[in-house]
């Protein structure tokens, strides 16, 4: 066993899971987007890089997916397209509801939190009762990362370890360690505003719980973790602080 | 000295190098992220700039701004002392 594998043990993907809500593009690109986005997300829309819009609007199709079975849930029959995305100064996205007089739903709507990352033809997302904490979620293909570049946003402890592996391996570890730092990032809202090597990671029981250390000195806090390997090539993960 | 039309260019290059995006494209007014084919580049080019400028500084500076003029004033100003 790998100090990676110990630390971080890596779930099987299955498409059941309730945390977050996977979509492909190609599966997106076949709905009509008015028949999920409000009209002023279409003019959000328009003005997305082209390289960007596809995985933009399956990000949005996926986090509508999320909160509107949250919502069913609760008894609000609710239609994706009154649910509006919107990102906030820091990128961070954010609900609102497009028609609604219901203040209730209104309090409700905005009292969650998401998550969306995308990733070369899919997207993932994720809602979260925002008084529950902090949510992140990431999807990255397995690549192999120049040196320097780990080097960079690994501790010292990852690295020494890294080094020891078998070239495949290490594509594998570094995405894996990668993507558990981005969804760390997103879920304290900072994306890479924080340094991704002073975050280190210590496994708790019972398994799959971590606790992680920001910057040497501060408080280590708890965090449920998700991350798993999606068909041999991607990263998933989801991380709730 | 370098003048700041100078720094605008070499900045310029750095993104079109790291993102391996076409530099006629870039404009002072383009936002980097969006240049930036995902996190891990965008990465690369905060790392970059502070190898390139000696600046340990510049990560968490440059991390904040915008555009590529944001990041060029920045730069003309914090390492050569030159405005615009
Ligand atoms: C947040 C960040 C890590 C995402 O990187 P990415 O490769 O685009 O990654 P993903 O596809 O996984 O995630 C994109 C999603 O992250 C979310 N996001 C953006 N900023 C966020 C933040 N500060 N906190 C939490 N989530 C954020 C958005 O929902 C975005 O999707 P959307 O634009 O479709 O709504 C990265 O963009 C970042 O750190 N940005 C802040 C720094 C910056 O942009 N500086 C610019 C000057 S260099």
């Amino acid at each position: 066993m790998s100090y990676f594998n110990d630390l971080f043990v890596l779930d099987t993907f299955t498409e059941q899971t309730k945390l977050f809500e996977l979509i492909s593009v190609d599966d997106v690109l076949k709905i009509p987007v008015d028949s999920f986005l409000s009209a002023y997300e279409i003019s959000l829309y328009d003005l997305v890089v082209a390289s960007k819009k596809d995985e933009w609007l399956a990000g949005r199709k996926a986090a509508k997916k999320c909160i509107v079975r949250i919502l069913n849930s609760h008894g609000h029959k609710t239609e994706q397209k009154d649910i509006e995305i919107r990102n906030d100064d820091k990128g961070v996205p954010f609900f609102t509801l497009t028609e609604s007089t219901d203040s209730l739903l209104i309090a409700m709507v905005n009292g969650y939190t998401s998550s969306i990352s995308h990733c070369e033809g899919f997207a993932v997302a994720s809602v979260m009762d925002s008084s529950e904490g902090g949510l992140g979620v990431d999807i990255e293909k397995i690549q192999k990362f120049k040196t320097g570049t780990v080097e960079a946003f690994m501790n010292k402890q990852e690295y020494d370890e890294y080094v020891k592996l078998e070239p495949l391996e290490q594509n594998k570890w570094a995405t894996v360690v990668w993507s558990l730092k981005e969804a760390y990032l997103k879920a304290i809202k900072q994306g890479l505003r924080v340094h991704p090597k002073g975050i280190s990671f210590s496994k708790n029981t019972p398994k799959n719980t971590f606790s992680h250390i920001v910057h040497d000195n501060q408080k280590a806090v708890p965090a449920s973790v998700y991350c798993s390997i999606y068909k041999e090539e991607f990263v998933i993960t989801c991380i709730k602080i | 000295m370098k003048s700041y039309d100078e720094i605008v260019s070499e900045v310029k290059e750095l993104i079109a190098l790291k993102f391996n995006f076409p530099l006629e494209e870039i404009q002072p007014s383009s936002n980097i992220s969006t240049l930036a084919k995902d996190s891990i580049q965008l990465f690369e080019l905060l790392l970059s700039f502070e190898q390139y400028y000696q600046m340990e500084a510049a990560y968490e500076d440059v991390v904040q701004m915008h555009t590529v003029e944001d990041v060029t004033k920045y730069l003309a100003k914090n390492k050569y002392g030159v405005t615009q």
